[in-house]
């Protein structure tokens, strides 16, 4: 008969497995914990269950066909991975949108930014025991998706920003429905508060946990929101404008208590921030064209596509066969929800990318996880990875 | 540009390393390239994180370019960021295709540690003295590096490449042999 030891047990080392179903990985992500009792001794990510070699796949497409791709990447914002991949494509061709694409992108990246920012708001309360808030936070989601869909038919990924300005004008009465959800939007974000800033559950789990210092956060390559919780004032809208960032008048919110409550709150004032952005955007909103107009590097445009047999080649051929880019190399980042997304693309001067490296935000965020989970307890962890704001679609790619 | 020396960071690593800067060149998005060899890169990304005039604290990315066909050479491609001054130099270096390694830099930038485990499986490019050598997204028993320009992109020789995997898996999980499991044998004595 075999006999169990009888030596201290609390002292064991426990192997325990969260994820990859755990609901509180936010997708597929599977963390390797070794626990002391209920203490955190050491915790390994693994990720890659959600590898579709993208990297790959970018070699083998044109620079037209990659786009729909990337919409898939972050899959809770993808407007905002459109305009990365597409500004840096039009650095690498030389081509500028006009100033109407330009405010009209500004106001679909901001929204996404609500958007992303209500997404984590929901999904982090929801882990920490605030479970009314994802109600409340989804109801919103929805008037942005409202928003997508009656602009372009798709409520997710819609793809609407496209080398040289976007896919089409905004329709008729866009702009009011803009305003009308913006108008109501300060007092669900008091909503959001009042359920959660005199929550003791909510405070308790959140306040000093997963605490990163200004270096840590600068040496493990944070960026976003959860940088900027740490005290790095580091915001790529500000610091190497884009669209025209420069010209909006909006503070970026930097705090230096570098903990989960601190996220939250840089995360809540950010999502005002974007809404003044939109306001002035709208204001600002000049007439003009939203396309520019190119020879070889731009999609000809529709209309005579059915009168016209010159036409409807030369539309088939751009879609199909691409266009030679020229040679070089190309980083464009831009500030997400999430933080600093960049392509990183070589061009060999043939119809399709030689390497496309898509530098995201959300991996550089969670290798940080192994640093600052050690010493808390089993249910901190579910409160940091939330708080850290990853999506697997972009860490896998 | 940095704001002490009025200088660009590639001006002063051209200072501070003076010949081992092999070539430098401004790339389409305004951001300066330094081609450096290998052996210098340890002494040269010391320079770049912990001299005062540089202070390059951020790293941005680990790029690996596969140049087998036409140079038979990797590229790794590594951009550093200073998030005070927004100054960004880029880095370059060569790797020839019969000695494919790199010194790990994970010692002087924490975050280079998953971006050089996703270069060595992605390229097989071996990097030394790297503290957690594991596969990053790819499972252990796939031997592959996908991202090189020989691996196939589709048809035949693709189906191959997942019947070989399903066979490696099928032999190397341990799936059947849970009794010499070494985390059971903790709780029997």
């Amino acid at each position: 008969m075999k006999t169990y030891a009888k030596k201290d047990v609390s002292r064991r080392v426990m192997t325990l497995n969260m994820g990859p179903q755990h609901p509180a990985t936010h997708g597929v992500l599977r963390i390797e914990l070794e626990l002391e009792g209920e203490t955190i001794v050491k915790a390994t990510p693994i990720i890659g269950y959600l590898h579709t070699g993208v990297e790959k796949h970018s070699e083998t497409k044109t620079y037209y066909q990659n786009i729909v791709m990337y919409d898939r990447l972050d899959y809770i914002a993808p407007a905002m991975n459109n305009m990365s991949y597409i500004g840096a494509v039009e650095r690498l061709l030389g081509i500028e949108a006009p100033p109407r694409a330009k405010v009209i992108r500004v106001i679909l990246l901001e929204l996404s930014r609500i958007k992303s920012h209500l997404v984590w708001l929901a999904t982090a309360a929801h882990d920490t025991g605030a479970m009314t808030v994802l109600l409340y936070c989804f109801r919103e989601r929805e008037a942005v998706m409202k928003l997508y869909e009656s602009l372009s038919g798709a409520r997710m990924m819609q793809s609407w920003i496209c080398p040289g300005g976007l896919r089409g004008d905004i329709p008729d009465g866009w702009t009011t429905m803009i305003k009308a959800f913006l108008d109501e939007f300060p007092a669900r974000i008091k909503e959001y508060r009042a359920l959660l800033e005199r929550n003791p559950i909510f405070l308790k789990r959140v306040k000093d946990i997963g605490y990163i210092s200004r270096e840590e956060a600068i040496a493990y390559g944070l960026s976003g929101p959860s940088a900027r919780a740490s005290g790095v004032n580091y915001d790529l809208r500000r610091n190497r404008p884009y669209e025209g960032y420069n010209d909006y008048d909006f503070e970026v919110p930097v705090l230096t208590d570098g903990c989960a409550y601190a996220r939250y709150r840089v995360r809540m004032e950010e999502m005002i921030q974007a809404r003044s952005i939109i306001l002035q955007a709208l204001e600002k909103l000049p007439n003009g064209p939203v396309r520019a107009e190119h020879p070889v590097f731009l999609a000809p445009p529709r209309e005579g596509i059915h009168e016209n047999m010159e036409t409807l080649i030369k539309h088939f051929k751009f879609f199909t066969s691409g266009f030679k880019a020229p040679a070089g190399e190309v980083y464009f980042a831009t500030e997400t929800g999430k933080g600093e997304l960049g392509f990183y693309i070589i061009s060999d001067g043939s119809e399709k990318p030689y390497r496309v490296k898509i530098r995201a935000p959300s991996f550089s965020n969670l290798s940080i996880l192994p640093r600052i989970a050690p010493g808390h307890m089993l249910s901190d962890i579910v409160a940091i990875i939330g708080s850290l704001d990853i999506v697997l679609g972009e860490i896998d790619r | 540009m940095h704001q002490i020396l009025d200088k660009k960071p590639v001006d002063i690593l051209k200072i501070l390393m003076g010949d081992s800067i092999l070539d430098s060149y401004e790339s389409q998005d305004n951001v300066d390239v330094a081609v450096i060899d290998r052996r210098n890169l340890l002494y040269a990304v010391g320079l770049i994180r912990d001299n005062p005039a540089l202070d390059l604290r951020y790293l941005s990315f680990i790029a690996a370019i596969d140049y087998l066909e036409t140079e038979k050479m990797f590229h790794v491609v590594y951009e550093f960021v200073n998030l005070d001054y927004d100054s960004r130099l880029r880095i370059r270096i060569q790797i020839p295709e019969k000695e494919p390694w790199v010194p790990s830099i994970t010692s002087f930038y924490p975050s280079a540690n998953w971006h050089e485990r996703e270069m060595m499986e992605m390229f097989g490019i071996e990097v030394r003295e790297h503290p957690d050598p594991r596969k990053l997204l790819l499972p252990d028993w796939v031997s592959e590096h996908p991202l090189r320009k020989s691996f196939p992109h589709g048809g035949e020789e693709l189906w191959k490449f997942h019947q070989r995997t399903i066979e490696m898996f099928n032999e190397k999980s341990d799936y059947q042999g849970r009794t010499d499991d070494p985390w059971l044998e903790r709780f029997i004595e």
